[in-house]
């Protein structure tokens, strides 16, 4: 699964509060993380 | 990726829209999330949310990230730090913790019986009353707990009725408050006693105790609070006009607005023959118990529940908590009618063999615990690898550390059995020690004895060597002594003799020496007269002439000595 993928289903199942959204956020914005966008999370 | 960025971007500054008016930071924090800057936001989060634990699924999927290398290892480290039970929530947390953690009692408060009565209790603004007047007395208080009271009264409104309930205060579920948690529910709203009519509530007391089987009053142990002294009962107080119907649920029993009436109270009685019994208070204010927003759940361990019902919403509303009236407890036991009515003010926590829910108190709150606990418990499931390898180590370094310890054990044990042997090696060597001193100091006596007496047997050998000597000197003397006198008497005897005689003494003398001295001490006429001799047989040529003319040149020899001397002797005289 797509790295995008399970953080749009673990947004949509999850009760998340500010600070897990925060976090998120912050590792969208990691810059390895934005060059791997294809990458597979096992 | 970047719709997604920009999704959860307005799903934060939604969430962060209500709190504006009880952070002003909020603002700053939205301008900088709009302009897709987040530092004010980690700021935030890190001021008012550093003990609340991430979202469990949220853990495991940063845990797989960091160790499949793509996100640093500091995100491995936050996660930890905070992946611990807290105590104190977030702004909009408390509400759905409180909905979770309280959602039996709630369902239980609002019975079908009692519509009318509670549902004045669940608006908002009163909520918000409660919430400023509870006193914290255990915990300190947090930048958290502080904000908590502050949330806006939009954002409760948005929320269904039952749930915003919850944003009562949350009552803090550490093992120790466990016990005081029923207390809470009624001290945090103490009530105005003096709009109490406590005779109206003892009479209903009176009435209802009389149906009120304990087993022994032991059976009830309360705590009061010395800090919150009884009012005197207002005289003035108003009676209710109305007494509503009694609430009857299976564990729950609240306390019901009566009147004087004795026939009410009876037919009350009588209607709850088959159900619990329940105690009743009026309060003047809103004419019925209708504002009280707590509700007690007690249950003796006789089974018969007691339930009380409390909440005045002018009462809660101007009550401002202080320091002074901080709870203190001791032992109390119901022994009268006036701690009965202590324990309808809500002053007084039952504990002991009260139960709720047909359990004991200490279960039921542990219950209660362990699914308010169940949010935490899949972040709990889920080894982290770290802390296993930790665990292993930490395990390894334990048996390591053991094995050490036993074969410093083993080897003290050693050292002290050589100690043990060395001591008595050590006693034993100083015994041979003494012995040996003490012979040597016997053969160093013995070898001075030994010496001594060498010394006396040599100075005895020598003074035998001496005397031995001694006689032989004197042997010797004697002998010389004796030879001298036969060599006189040998040479007086030649006086005597022919002058054959004397030739032949002489020859067998054998030596010229001996032959000389005879001569030299011979008389004249006898030298004279065997010079004459040795002539006449000098010229005989048969004779050995060779000592004849050996002894003629002795006579004159020592006749012209003797002649010299004669000379001298003359000068002299």
């Amino acid at each position: 699964m797509k790295l995008d993928d399970m953080l749009l289903n673990l947004i949509g199942t999850e009760q998340l509060n500010l600070k897990d959204l925060a976090l998120i956020l912050e590792i969208i914005n990691n810059t390895n993380v934005v060059k791997t966008d294809e990458v597979e999370v096992i | 990726m970047e719709n997604l960025r920009l999704q959860i971007i307005n799903t934060i500054i939604t969430l962060l829209t209500p709190l504006q008016t009880a952070y002003p930071e909020v603002i700053q924090v939205i301008n900088d999330l709009s302009a897709n800057k987040t530092d004010s936001l980690t700021n935030f989060i890190k001021t008012y949310y550093s003990s609340i634990p991430y979202n469990a699924n949220l853990q495991n999927l940063v845990t797989t990230l960091v160790n499949q290398g793509i996100l640093p290892n500091t995100y491995l480290n936050e996660i930890q730090v905070t992946n611990t039970p807290v105590v104190e929530t977030k702004p909009e947390e408390v509400i759905n913790d409180n909905v979770k953690s309280q959602e039996n009692t709630v369902s239980e408060v609002e019975t079908p019986v009692q519509t009318e009565n509670v549902t004045q209790i669940e608006t908002p603004k009163e909520i918000e009353n409660v919430s400023n007047s509870i006193p914290e007395a255990t915990t300190p208080v947090s930048p958290m707990e502080v904000a908590e009271p502050q949330v806006p009264v939009e954002a409760v409104n948005d929320l269904p009725q039952e749930e915003n309930i919850s944003i009562l205060p949350k009552i803090e579920e550490t093992p120790e408050s466990n016990n005081k948690t029923i207390y809470r529910l009624i001290s945090s709203k103490p009530l105005n006693v003096k709009s109490l009519d406590f005779e109206t509530i003892k009479k209903n007391i009176q009435e209802k105790l009389k149906n009120l089987t304990f087993e022994t009053i032991d059976d009830i142990k309360c705590y009061t609070i010395d800090s919150l002294p009884l009012v005197k009962p207002v005289e003035q107080a108003i009676e209710p006009e109305e007494t509503p119907e009694p609430d009857i649920k299976d564990n729950v029993m609240e306390i019901q607005p009566t009147t004087i009436d004795d026939n009410t109270s009876n037919e009350e009685a009588k209607e709850s023959d088959d159900l619990p019994i329940e105690f009743g208070a009026t309060l003047n204010d809103n004419d019925s118990i209708d504002s009280m927003s707590k509700v007690l759940e007690v249950t003796p361990s006789n089974g018969i529940p007691i339930g009380i019902t409390s909440s005045d919403n002018e009462n809660i509303s101007s009550y401002e908590p202080k320091e002074e009236m901080a709870p203190k407890f001791e032992p109390f036991e119901i022994t009268s009618l006036h701690s009965i009515s202590k324990l309808a003010e809500g002053y007084i926590e039952p504990q002991g063999d009260f139960e709720v829910n047909n359990q004991p108190v200490e279960d039921y709150l542990a219950s209660k615990n362990i699914e308010e606990s169940e949010n935490y418990e899949d972040a709990e499931d889920v080894p982290n690898p770290k802390e296993v390898e930790l665990e292993n180590k930490f395990n390894q370094e334990s048996r390591e550390m053991q094995a050490t310890i036993n074969e410093l054990e083993e080897e003290k044990r050693r050292l002290e059995e050589e100690k043990e042997q060395l001591k008595q090696f050590g006693e034993e060597n100083r015994k041979k020690v003494i012995e040996l001193e003490r012979q040597r100091a016997i053969d160093a006596e013995s070898d001075k004895l030994e010496e001594e007496k060498r010394i006396k047997e040599q100075q005895e050998h020598a003074i035998q060597l001496e005397k031995r000597n001694e006689i032989l000197r004197k042997e010797i003397l004697e002998a010389q002594l004796s030879y001298l006198d036969n060599a006189n008497k040998f040479i007086k005897d030649l006086e005597t003799k022919s002058e054959k005689d004397i030739y032949e003494s002489l020859y067998n003398l054998s030596r010229i020496d001996y032959i000389y001295h005879c001569l030299s001490n011979s008389s004249f006429e006898t030298l004279n007269r065997f010079l004459n001799y040795l002539i006449q047989k000098a010229g005989n040529e048969n004779e050995n002439v060779s000592i004849s003319i050996y002894m003629i040149q002795a006579i004159k020899k020592i006749l012209g000595t003797r002649a010299y001397q004669e000379e001298e002797r003359k000068k002299i005289v």
